[in-house]
């Protein structure tokens, strides 16, 4: 991984279009300022991550899941 | 028609039309590309469909149209995601969220924080992250279920 030191108020680019900017550091936290395309997803990564899992864990249902929702629906 | 494996439901004949293009897959599983929604039995029956992969028969998600059970579902999507899979039409937007359905069923979630959204004339579907926080990725879904057949006897 790459790692670059900025101050606050500072930019890095990536590519052609996309720019990020340290806003403000507080004790452990950054606020970042983010330009991309419109068309580029910017997320959270843990949000992303259970995103995925969660796809995931309806994935792996167990075969009599199909009659346990018709039960249910009874 | 076109003969679908299913995960549940043994061998489908599904109408070509129905098969959905994912350009980008869905979370986690990027690499599926083709789905078909398959509904189990009459939608008045059960709210429940399966998203179910062409290419790998043992992927098969349920999920629901959040409409039913969330009346105020109305998600904060940029149009720029939307537009991906054709024109932002709202007549030909059909949004589903995927369900977890655990061991103890009390305990089946939706996400309502990341839908499905089919683009019925393109045929093209995508999963997309709502902005903001007013919807989560594991919502009670049985309660709604519950509380909404209790609310209509």
């Amino acid at each position: 991984m790459l790692a670059l030191s900025r101050k606050q108020g500072e930019t890095i680019v990536i590519g052609d279009d996309i720019e990020i900017t340290v806003l403000a550091i507080n004790k452990d936290q950054i606020k970042l300022g983010i330009n991309a395309p419109r068309d580029v997803s910017i997320h959270r990564k843990e949000i992303y991550v259970q995103i995925q899992e969660e796809n995931k864990a309806a994935a792996e249902m167990p075969n009599d899941t199909v009659s346990k929702l018709k039960d249910m629906m009874k | 028609m076109v003969k679908v494996n299913t995960k549940h439901f043994g061998e489908r004949e599904v109408e070509e039309s129905k098969v959905i293009i994912f350009e980008e897959g869905i979370f986690g599983f990027e690499n599926q590309k083709k789905f078909v929604m398959l509904f189990d039995g009459q939608p008045e029956v059960s709210p429940f469909c399966w998203l179910q992969s062409l290419d790998d028969v043992n992927i098969a998600l349920p999920a629901i149209k959040p409409e039913l059970y969330y009346e105020d579902y109305n998600p904060e999507i940029g149009a720029c995601y939307i537009e991906k899979i054709g024109e932002v039409k709202e007549e030909d937007l059909e949004l589903f969220s995927i369900v977890v359905v655990p061991e103890d069923i009390k305990k089946m979630t939706t996400n309502l924080k990341a839908p499905v959204i089919v683009n019925i004339k393109t045929k093209k579907g995508i999963q997309v992250i709502s902005e903001g926080d007013t919807y989560g990725i594991r919502e009670n879904l049985y309660e709604q279920i519950k509380s909404d057949s209790e609310a209509g006897e």
